[in-house]
């Protein structure tokens, strides 16, 4: 019996930017942050540039490849880091999925939110995640909403910055295609 | 167009959304799945004004957890008044015979407590003065007629030589007399703390597990308010003489079954010919404590507290360490007449300061 | 369409900008009451005992005439504080507290068995010690 196992052009694509999502998530654990939970979160332009550019499904693979396989080298595999980082994961790229929903319900495509409007939304929705699980698992302490209007604040200067870049980005390779 | 604007408010709309959703979300999370009502009663009892706060969904059960506090307050405070007829009335009464006699358990339990209080305290938590203490006239505070004047020096001079202390109390079983026949049981430092822990059984026999008593300040909690920890401010004493201070000077979180009280001496006082004379006398000089404006204790038990609080004040910002150390209380603040602020090092890590002044923090 | 430099910023994401500033204004106030800006007052409670708690405006300006135990009493509200400018006691505690200015801030007339503090908009504190 023979098994077949081929690989599409769309697996490639996913390996490609997971890859790349891993390996920028790598790199940017290695640097100190001010605050627990303040991370760059340039690994988040990957996610957002393949949300834009092939939709959910595609993002939504992309994302969790990211966040297990970097848990797994990093060696944080199912401790409180992980499931913060997959928590905040996960609701950014629901969010982004809500935020679209009526742009293309209503077929107003050309009014949907540009990557910058994307990277906001996702940022605070990946920050607002990631406080709730260490609010509910980790530090029930109601002393520690004194904390959330500081990573919001930071989650939408960092969504701003991140936005802007994946724009750059796609930008970038609109123009390769032309 | 039309077009335009129903666009531009989907828009709005569906962003709008989501923020709801992600604030709602948010607060929604700090509410437990199960809000309680707050009933709140507020009565007169014990000389104060005393809040009783419940959180529990069944109206009638807080109404008669409360009217049965409210009666056992009443109850309480005429039986452990040291002048009227009451059991501690009685006991003071018999103390002049030098024969033994029988007091009723209740204040059996207080003499024992406070002697043990007492002796941990170096004698400054000393009931035994209540001779002292009527010399003062404090309880005619409320009367309308009394014109205050300081007490007769000499007075004072005889009741300070006489001495009473606790230890002057032979207890033999049920039966007890004192040596010294100057003494008289005034249970005012601690006798708030003592109810105050009836309520608290009161509540738990109905099941309450949620609920703040506030008597006058001093204070008792169960449980949370609706999953958050019960918020206490504490009243800043520069405040009552200068109302440009703040009105709060710290705030502290309580967990269930913790007891938060204060000694001032801005709560209880008459002024006589431009001095201020406050209600909490120094059993070594027979005058109102000097050198202290308030101090106040954190404890899971109340009396502890009550009895500490007032211990502490006397001892003063220099004292105060090593009497905390010995009645085990580790949560303490007290503010001294300089307006500094001493903490002990597990109440520095809980109270929150609200002002530049750096306290000092003594272990 | 707003172009900086390379970047295209569509109208929905700056809206979406701005409905982010708005919320995290939203959440600095909401969780972000210290005690040197502890929350604007907003009503006057006075409670009797053995009463429920009446609530006044404090953005009303008017004088409440009370009877208490003992005798009449008057409160004055202007200019969003609140204080006893007459009670039918003897030592005038209550009236000398002077006015009551922020949420949190209370006084109480004994013999006329009677309480009132100031109650703000946000989280207050669900007791007061060391008072009276």
């Amino acid at each position: 019996m023979k098994l077949y196992f081929t690989t599409t052009h769309a697996d490639h694509k996913i390996a490609l930017l997971a890859a790349l999502a891993i390996t920028i998530h790598i790199i940017e654990s290695a640097f100190p942050s001010p605050l627990p939970g303040i991370k760059p979160g340039l690994a988040n332009v990957i996610t957002l540039f393949t949300f834009i550019k092939y939709g959910w499904k595609t993002a939504l693979q992309v994302s969790l490849l990211r966040v297990i396989i970097s848990s797994l080298l990093l060696g944080t595999f199912l401790s409180p880091t992980f499931l913060l980082s997959l928590s905040g994961a996960l609701l950014s790229l629901i969010s982004l999925i809500l935020i679209q929903l009526p742009f293309r319900q209503f077929s107003l495509a050309e009014y949907q939110p540009g990557a910058v409007g994307y990277a906001i939304v996702a940022s605070i929705s990946h920050m607002s995640g990631q406080f709730l699980v260490a609010w509910y698992f980790f530090i029930p302490h109601p002393g520690l909403f004194k904390l959330l209007p500081i990573f919001i604040t930071f989650a939408v200067i960092l969504g701003l910055v991140s936005g802007i870049i994946t724009q750059l980005l796609i930008n970038q390779i609109q123009c390769e295609h032309n | 167009m039309p077009g335009k604007n129903l666009v531009a408010l989907l828009k709005i709309n569906s962003k709008a959304l989501l923020f709801t959703f992600l604030v709602l979300f948010i607060t929604a999370c700090q509410s437990d799945k199960d809000q309680a009502e707050l009933y709140q009663q507020q009565l007169f009892s014990f000389g104060t004004l005393i809040d009783i706060s419940i959180l529990n969904n069944k109206p009638e059960q807080a109404q008669q957890a409360i009217d049965d506090i409210s009666s056992k307050f009443d109850s309480l405070h005429d039986q452990w008044h040291p002048w009227k007829n009451g059991t501690l009335g009685q006991t003071n009464k018999n103390f002049s015979n030098s024969d033994f006699f029988s007091s009723s358990a209740s204040i059996l339990k207080l003499i024992k407590d406070s002697t043990l209080l007492s002796e941990q305290s170096n004698g400054l938590f000393n009931p035994a003065i209540g001779q002292l203490i009527k010399l003062w006239q404090f309880d005619q505070l409320e009367n309308e007629h009394y014109q205050f004047k300081l007490p007769d020096p000499e007075k004072i001079q005889a009741l300070i030589k006489k001495n009473p202390q606790m230890r002057d109390i032979v207890m033999h079983k049920t039966q007890i007399k004192s040596s010294n026949p100057s003494v008289i049981l005034d249970f005012g430092a601690f006798a708030k703390g003592a109810a105050i822990e009836q309520m608290i059984n009161i509540l738990e026999q109905y099941n309450i597990s949620n609920a703040l008593i506030n008597a006058g300040g001093d204070l008792k909690v169960l449980g949370t308010k609706n999953g958050k920890a019960w918020r206490i401010g504490i009243k800043n004493p520069a405040h009552a003489q200068k109302p440009s201070e703040k009105p709060i000077i710290a705030a502290i979180s309580l967990n269930n079954n913790e007891a938060l009280f204060t000694s001032g001496n801005y709560e209880r006082f008459f002024e006589f010919q431009g001095k201020h004379y406050h209600h909490i006398i120094d059993p070594r000089t027979g005058y109102p404590a000097r050198g202290t404006l308030s101090v106040t204790v954190l404890s899971s038990d109340a009396a502890l507290a009550d009895a500490a609080s007032t211990a502490l004040f006397i001892a003063g910002p220099e004292l105060w360490p090593e009497i905390a150390r010995k009645m085990a209380v580790q949560y303490v603040m007290l503010i001294s007449d300089d307006n500094k602020i001493y903490l002990s090092p597990a109440m520095a890590e809980r109270i929150e300061l609200f002002t530049d002044r750096q306290p000092v923090i003594i272990p | 369409m707003l172009t900086i430099g390379k970047v295209i910023f569509k109208v929905t994401d700056i809206i979406i900008l701005f409905a982010a500033c708005i919320l995290t204004m939203q959440l600095y106030s909401i969780f972000w009451f210290d005690g040197s800006q502890q929350g604007k007052a907003e009503t006057l409670l006075v409670q009797f005992a053995d009463n429920p708690p009446a609530e006044y405006s404090l953005n009303e300006d008017r004088i409440l005439q009370l009877e208490g135990k003992i005798g009449s009493i008057l409160i004055e509200i202007k200019q969003g504080k609140a204080r006893f400018i007459h009670s039918s006691c003897r030592n005038q505690f209550c009236v000398f507290h002077g006015w009551l200015s922020v949420a949190g801030d209370s006084t109480a007339c004994l013999p006329n068995r009677i309480s009132i503090s100031l109650k703000g908009t946000i989280s207050d504190y669900d007791a007061i010690a060391g008072s009276q």
